[in-house]
């Protein structure tokens, strides 16, 4: 399910990508350029269209499609999400709508302290919401639209790779000693 | 001066220079303590490696560092890098 949702953004991803680079393209030369299938791009680009990923712009004969420009707060979402660990940890809480402090770590099989870490990195930036019910605290995403937006639209540069890479290098070593729960977010 | 000895110096710059820039990036995308130590030590080795650079263009020029205050700054700098990783 995970996988699934991943590999779906990153269709998304490579149409919203395509759109932009050739602004005003309808569905038939969009299919030509990324060799999707016809029904499968129409509901991708219903699905961006609706959420105001992009605009469409309807003419007698065809619908063409723009990408629509990311505003100020999106782009403060952005800067977040370029981390690739702190993206799927969001992805995590957006494909299961909310997510429990441990379903997370044991996603990502990553230390809980590095987790702890990532989580409040996003908490402190307003990307995912904490509610504390009973002993547990669940974790849900603070505008989902705004976020699966900002997901679509994000295109990897080396320069990211390069930062995640040095990134998990020093923050995923197990040197450090390991929290067992989620004292740290307290 | 050796051209060994000036090649030597330049790559190290090179790379320090890289070094301290993908650390301060990650720092600037993720401000914690950890990634704070890490570029203060990447940082010392390049601005170590950057100030011994116009030696090699001014014979002239010499900082008055002795091989001690070498090793100390360098020593200082694996410290910062040490204690980056034992952070939480």
């Amino acid at each position: 399910m995970f996988k699934d949702e991943i590999l779906e953004n990153e269709r998304r991803s490579n149409i919203y990508a395509t759109i932009k680079k050739n602004p005003g393209l309808h569905v038939r030369q969009l299919q030509r350029i990324l060799g999707i299938p016809l029904s499968s791009l129409q509901y991708h680009l219903n699905y961006m269209a609706r959420r105001h990923v992009i605009l469409e712009e309807k003419s007698e004969h065809y619908t063409r499609y723009y990408s629509k420009p990311l505003e100020a707060e999106d782009k403060k979402v952005l800067s977040v999400l370029r981390q690739k660990r702190l993206r799927e940890i969001v992805m995590i809480i957006l494909v299961s709508k909310k997510a429990k402090y441990h379903f997370i770590v044991q996603t990502l099989k990553l230390p809980s302290s590095t987790v702890s870490f990532y989580l409040k990195h996003l908490l402190d930036n307003h990307v995912i919401e904490r509610t504390k019910i009973g002993y547990e605290n669940i974790y849900t995403l603070t505008d989902e639209d705004r976020i699966e937006k900002v997901l679509i639209a994000y295109q990897s540069s080396f320069l990211d790779k390069l930062v995640d890479k040095w990134a998990s290098t020093w923050l995923e070593n197990r040197f450090g000693k390991e929290k067992p729960n989620e004292e740290i977010l307290e | 001066m050796d051209l060994f000895f000036i090649l030597a110096r330049v790559i190290f710059v090179i790379v320090t220079t890289f070094v301290f820039a993908v650390s301060l990036l990650t720092y600037k995308r993720l401000r914690n303590k950890k990634t704070l130590l890490l570029t203060v030590g990447f940082g010392l080795f390049f601005v170590h490696g950057l100030i011994s650079i116009p030696e090699i263009y001014n014979q002239a020029y010499n900082l008055g560092f002795t091989d001690s205050l070498h090793l100390l700054i360098d020593a200082v700098a694996i410290l910062f890098i040490l204690l980056g990783v034992l952070q939480d």
